[in-house]
């Protein structure tokens, strides 16, 4: 036997029903593990990853004014090395290397030391920490004041072939700290998307 | 849809809750969390017929979804007004709602069960067989009678949720009514 139920009596029961039910699992855990930094968070991600290209994109200038203004020369110089025998090269080396103003000497120790924070920086991070960019921005320092030695000493001594030997060295670092510097941007841009 | 909540009480603490939230507070979210979470899954299990692992997925995605929208929630209707709102967007979206078929008869069993347990009046049973009812209603026809009759949606603010139309909204309630009616009768 079926019973009627007018509309009204099907709308006492809908307002019976409780508004709350409560979940069998509670699901915070899964949603706290999903929830991403809020855009205060995210502005000082990306003020990180700003000076990380500001700083690429400096590299990249010096990088291209080093080539325009000491390319010609190094290239010459090395051309030059090509055509001289290897003894007497190895000769005029080993009698101008023992001449080495002490301020390369120095500035060879800064750079050392700045390029193994190089190293670390290639272990690209998720996130930086405020200690970390003062040691990159420290080594970079460290490199500049290098090369502006080198570029004094050179302006000297055009035709030394071991400042020229350690500028091209210094390019290499450069161009290794541009490449990381990429890195490590690729890697925070993958994380803050 | 009408008031979340007549208290300004609960609407202070929102408010206090949800500018800390602004600001990245993980803690303050999780207080709003627990203060909705109750009513948001009521609303949402019942979007999902019954089906409590898709409607605590739609939790998830709706308090997610929360979370990265609050810029936008300018303070003109209550927080859980809003949240409500939203957590409903969320599940009409969703297409599991819409490709569900199966294993709907033992997770309503089970939220059912939930629903009333502890209760001792006559009226138990009978919201029992109310809440299976609804939970097999086609899914459109569902979603209307759960928005109007039991959230308090108007036919245009669910013409907008659905992108029926109203008239629409208006023929699926009369006819999930009738559904639900014969249902209950039988």
């Amino acid at each position: 036997m079926s019973i009627r139920i007018s509309e009204q009596e099907l709308l006492r029961r809908i307002a019976d029903l409780p508004r709350d039910v409560s979940p069998p699992n509670d699901p915070w855990t899964a949603i706290s593990a999903r929830l991403d930094p809020r855009a205060s968070q995210l502005s000082a991600a990306a003020g990180a990853r700003g000076w990380a290209l500001r700083a690429a994109a400096a590299a990249l200038v010096l990088a291209v004014i080093g080539g325009v203004v000491l390319g010609p020369r190094l290239s010459g110089q090395l051309e030059t090395g090509t055509t001289a025998s290897v003894a007497a090269t190895q000769q005029r080396v080993g009698q101008q290397a023992r001449r080495l103003p002490a301020t390369l000497a120095a500035s060879e120790a800064e750079y050392r030391a700045a390029f193994r924070e190089f190293i670390a920086v290639g272990q690209a991070r998720p996130s930086l920490s405020a200690q970390t960019i003062a040691t990159i921005e420290t080594g970079w320092a460290d490199l500049r004041e290098t090369e502006s030695a080198l570029a004094a000493a050179l302006a000297l001594n055009p035709e030394d072939p071991f400042l020229n030997r350690r500028m091209l060295e210094l390019r290499a670092r450069q161009l290794g700290f541009l490449q990381q510097l990429a890195s490590l941007d690729q890697s925070n841009r993958r994380l803050t998307i | 849809m009408t008031s979340w909540t007549a208290d300004p009480a609960t609407h202070d603490e929102d408010s206090a809750l949800v500018e800390r939230t602004r600001s990245g507070d993980r803690a303050a979210f999780e207080q709003l969390y627990r203060r909705h979470r109750d009513r948001i899954y009521g609303l949402l299990w019942r979007l999902a017929g019954g089906d409590d692992a898709l409607a605590e997925d739609l939790l998830q995605e709706a308090f997610v979804r929360a979370w990265q929208k609050i810029d936008s929630f300018r303070g003109e209707s209550r927080f859980g007004t809003w949240l409500h709102r939203l957590s409903a967007n969320v599940a009409l979206s969703d297409r599991r709602l819409r490709l569900r078929r199966v294993s709907r008869e033992v997770a309503l069993e089970d939220g059912a069960e939930r629903i009333v347990s502890g209760e001792r009046d006559v009226r138990a049973a009978e919201q029992m067989d109310l809440e299976h009812a609804i939970a097999g209603l086609p899914e459109r026809a569902r979603a209307v009678l759960v928005l109007f009759d039991i959230e308090g949606y108007s036919h245009a603010e669910i013409a907008d949720m659905t992108g029926m139309a109203i008239g629409s909204s208006k023929a699926q309630l009369h006819r999930a009514r009738k559904l639900v009616r014969e249902d209950l009768e039988q």
